[in-house]
């Protein structure tokens, strides 16, 4: 037997570990994605604002909040008023039905009502929720007039509400929604409005005036106007 | 000294990914390369450096190698150190000169006679001769330097994360 001795070496290092790593970067690369996603959508809530005041219909003068702070102290008061509506509204409720709480959870629903807060955040959507909510009173009240009376409160409760109702009253259409607005504002979309015939390609309009300017020289060529006035 | 890797952005992370995976497919070819190396620069060279010293013959000092690596598990490797050299009657002198030998008597195989040489000038039919000292030069050798294979290793597979994981990594 020749001299055979032998020794071990520690790899320490091995596929497994590398496996091993590359889980854990896998893990924080979620976590890490995670909280980027959460960043930007928080920095994008920032920079939009919120509520009325968010999109392009946002006031560039005339004291929009655009910061959170100034928007919670709205919310405050807008929180107030409607706490009086609704007390006024149950006071009504209750001349002719009785003492029931919760009316506008009956109405609004629990969800609505608990969250009745976010008026001051998303008029609209409030608004659209609170008419489709409306008719569910069915036989109880009438809605219509219901609908109309809530309606005429929120108009008064604030100047809040009076620059949103501003803003839709100034939109230059009326009919474009929010998305199509914004997408206008970002140079994405362009609308021609035109009574013109034809479509409504950039060349075709500038062709229709064209014609219109043409079409004007030469009446003006043909029938050129007489002053008849002294004969 | 741990191996410290910085990252920065979410990009070094899926880039340090990619590079896992290409790590995975050459770290076995690494280490085999590497390891032989290591082991033949210290463990091997103070071998033939004390056997040279000793006086061992230069047959016997070729015939000690680092023979087979053994990869044991996914952790560990075994290194099989052989020494070994046949006189023409079949002895091991390695074994003789690691070992070391009892008196013994000695007579010729081939010739008719011995001959001692300048230094021993007689012939002689077959005489006792007096046992060599074991010098345990390979077993000693081996346990002084393992840990220096070992040490030498960590610093090159340091080496190799920092150099395969681009600018991230660093020794700190």
């Amino acid at each position: 037997m020749p001299v055979d001795e032998i020794f071990d070496l520690d790899l320490e290092s091995d596929t497994d570990n590398l496996d091993k790593l590359d889980r854990l970067a896998a893990k924080a690369t979620v976590s890490l994605e995670k909280k980027r996603k959460a960043l930007e959508e928080a920095q994008r809530k920032l920079k939009e604002g919120s509520g009325a005041f968010r999109g392009p219909n946002t006031p560039s003068v005339g004291g929009a909040p655009q910061d959170l702070r100034a928007l919670s102290k709205q919310d405050k008061k807008t929180q107030k008023k409607l706490g009086r509506l609704e007390e006024k509204i149950r006071k009504d409720e209750v001349k002719q039905f009785g003492d029931k709480k919760g009316f506008l959870k009956d109405i609004l629903g629990p969800k609505t009502a608990k969250n009745i807060f976010n008026i001051g955040r998303n008029p609209l959507g409030f608004l659209t929720g609170a008419l489709k909510s409306l008719p569910i009173l069915g036989g109880i009240l009438a809605a219509k007039e219901m609908a109309e009376f809530v309606i005429q409160e929120l108009v008064k409760l604030d100047a809040f509400f009076k620059a949103f109702i501003d803003i839709i009253d100034n939109r230059t259409n009326r009919f474009r929604d929010l998305e199509t607005q914004a997408r206008i504002a970002a140079g994405l979309q362009q609308d021609i409005i035109t009574t013109a015939d034809g479509g409504v390609d950039p060349r075709e309009s500038f062709n229709t005036f064209n014609i219109f300017e043409m079409n004007l020289i030469n009446e003006n060529d043909k029938y050129e106007l007489q002053n008849t006035s002294g004969t | 000294m741990p191996l410290k890797i910085r990252f920065e952005t979410i990009q070094d992370i899926k880039e340090f990914r990619r590079t896992v995976q290409v790590l995975k497919l050459q770290i076995l070819q690494f280490q085999a390369i590497v390891v032989r190396d290591i082991a033949n620069e210290i463990t091997m060279f103070v071998i033939h450096a004390k056997m040279r010293a000793a006086g061992f013959s230069e047959k016997i000092i070729d015939g000690t190698i680092l023979d087979n690596i053994e990869i044991i598990g996914n952790k560990k490797i075994r290194f099989h150190i052989r020494s070994e050299y046949f006189s023409s009657t079949g002895f091991d002198v390695a074994v003789g000169r690691e070992e070391g030998t009892d008196d013994h008597f000695i007579k010729p195989v081939v010739k008719e006679a011995l001959h001692g040489g300048s230094e021993w000038p007689f012939f002689s039919k077959g005489h006792e001769v007096s046992g060599i000292m074991a010098l345990f030069i390979v077993k000693d050798t081996v346990n002084e330097t393992a840990p220096r294979v070992q040490e030498q290793y960590r610093r090159e597979l340091l080496q190799w994360y920092i150099a395969n994981l681009g600018g991230i990594a660093s020794a700190s």
